[in-house]
This record gives C-alpha cells, sequence and structure tokens, in this order.
C-alpha cells in the first residue's frame, strides 16, 4: 500500500460515520441506500483524487462528492418507483431500525425529503451536520446568500409541517 | 468542519426546534459489523473501478492514436462534419488536451458509469 493509498483508508475511517450519517439523512432514514450512497462516494473520491486541486478543504471536495451521490440515488430511486414498479424480490434491510420513536422518525424524515432539494440539502448539512454555511455553500456549489434563504425557507416549513414538535407548543 | 455560529442567525425558539427535530432523526450508531461490511464493500467497488479503468483507458489510446493518423495523413486535417452528416455529429475526437487530462484522471465526466445497472437499463429504454 502506497502512501496515498494509506492517506485515503485513513480519511475513509475518519470520515465514514458522518458520510453515512449524513446520506442517511438526505435519503430520508433509508439505512441501506446510505450506506450505498456513502461506498460510492468513497469510491468516486478514489478515482478522482487525482484531479483533487485543493480549491477547498478535502473534507469540503468529498462532501460535494456524497451530496451529488445522494441527489443522483434519488432521482434512480425516482426512476425506479415511477417506471419499474414495485421490487418484490428485494431483501429486507437487515439493519436494526434506528433508535427513537419511529413514527416520529417517518414523520420527521418525510417532512425533509419533500422539501426541494436546494432546501433539503441546506437544512440537513448546516443543521443537521454542523456545516458552516461557507462550507454548505461548497458542498453544494451555492452561494452563502442561496444557502441563507434555502435555510429560512426550510425552516419556516418544517415548523408548518412538523408544528407539535414546535418548542412553543410545549409551554402551553 | 465547524459551525461558524456568527454567520447563521438563527432565533433561540428556531434553535430549540431544530435540535428537538434532529434528536428524532439520528442514525443507528456504527457497529463493528457494519464497519466491516462496509469496507468490505468500499473494497470491492473500487476494485471493480480499476478493472473497468483499461476499457477507458484503451478507448482514450486508441481515439488520440486515430487523431494523430488522421492528422498525419497529407490533407488529413480534421474538418467538422458537413451539415447533412448529422449521423455521425457525436463522433467528436478528444482534443490533445482532453486526451492527457483522460488518461491521467479518468473520464471528465461520466454520471451514467456509477448508476446501478437496473437504472442504466430503464433509462437506455426511455431514450
Amino acid at each position: 500500500m502506497d502512501d496515498r493509498e494509506r492517506a485515503f483508508a485513513a480519511f475513509v475511517v475518519t470520515h465514514r460515520r458522518r458520510a453515512v450519517g449524513l446520506a442517511w439523512r438526505l435519503l430520508g432514514g433509508d439505512g441501506a441506500a446510505a450506506e450505498d450512497v456513502a461506498q460510492e462516494a468513497f469510491a468516486r473520491a478514489h478515482r478522482a483524487l487525482a484531479s483533487f486541486r485543493g480549491e477547498s478543504s478535502l473534507p469540503t471536495w468529498f462532501y460535494r462528492i456524497l451530496v451529488n451521490e445522494a441527489q443522483r440515488h434519488r432521482r434512480w430511486r425516482w426512476v425506479r418507483e415511477r417506471f419499474g414498479g414495485p421490487m418484490p424480490d428485494e431483501p429486507g434491510d437487515p439493519r436494526p431500525a434506528a433508535p427513537g420513536d419511529p413514527a416520529l422518525r417517518n414523520r420527521v424524515a418525510q417532512a425533509i425529503a419533500q422539501l426541494p432539494r436546494g432546501q433539503r440539502e441546506a437544512f440537513v448539512l448546516v443543521h443537521l451536520e454542523g456545516l458552516s454555511l461557507r462550507e454548505a455553500a461548497e458542498a453544494t456549489g451555492r452561494a452563502i446568500g442561496t444557502i441563507k434563504s434555502h435555510l429560512h425557507r426550510a425552516l419556516r416549513s418544517l415548523r408548518q409541517q412538523l408544528a407539535d414538535l414546535d418548542p412553543r407548543e410545549d409551554t402551553t | 468542519m465547524s459551525q461558524n455560529d456568527q454567520e447563521l442567525p438563527i432565533s433561540a425558539d428556531d434553535a430549540r426546534f431544530v435540535e428537538k427535530l434532529a434528536a428524532h432523526y439520528q442514525p443507528l450508531a456504527e457497529t463493528a459489523a457494519s464497519r466491516a461490511r462496509f469496507q468490505a464493500g468500499l473494497e470491492e467497488r473500487i476494485a471493480r473501478g480499476s478493472r473497468r479503468r483499461p476499457l477507458w483507458l484503451g478507448g482514450a489510446v486508441a481515439a488520440t492514436a486515430a487523431a494523430l493518423v488522421l492528422a498525419l495523413l497529407p490533407g488529413g486535417e480534421l474538418t467538422p462534419p458537413a451539415p447533412s452528416d448529422a449521423g455521425h455529429a457525436s463522433l467528436e475526437l478528444p482534443s490533445a488536451e482532453e486526451s492527457l487530462l483522460l488518461l491521467a484522471n479518468g473520464p471528465l465526466e461520466d454520471p451514467d458509469a456509477a448508476l446501478p445497472e437496473d437504472y442504466q437499463t430503464l433509462a437506455s429504454l426511455l431514450e
């Protein structure tokens, strides 16, 4: 294993958990799809490593690949659902369910999934993954002002859809 | 990666809502088994990608060689296809720079290469 391969292996170890988590949130809590997307993003990053020019940090560059891969997966899933019909032969996800109330988690997942792409990506990257506005802008290829606008709209929309989660409701 | 709070104006009320929402939308914690499964899958994908590499590499070398042969032939300057030759309009040879980049870094943009096979089949049916 040469230095480049060793560095890449270390990068995977450092970022694997976060990459799968980010994909999971972008894909509505689908564990199998998140793993698939994160693996494909790492594989693409490995193939494209020679073209990395250091214009952004390596993690930000990787998260851009991951965000694009998640969107590609969403498109593929949409096409498959629309034109391929149900897939009865697919095995179920062998992973145990994520912790917490599954009904509530599904509602949150659906509310986030229904956001337009830009709002969904901005909300997940900034509010759920803790990226800065600049990092989110680089990871999505959008301007910081656009990210701010998406965040504002996403928050307004989610508060409407998930009004029962609103902390103001707790005080009544 | 760090959150720069000064960049992000968010009210305390919104922050509490986000916190609550995030608490209900947590992925499963990683286990040793899931780590091993992920690593095995990734290594398989990387190996599969490097097996594919000679295919496009061979294509790029052949295209570059063809371009050189055409350019070196007497009167063999590359000319754009005639307007009536629409059926061959998509057969463009890569420039020298594109060929070099291709040889160095792989395809510049090959978004469909990573798509699952059943999607590619569906996509080809829709075209």
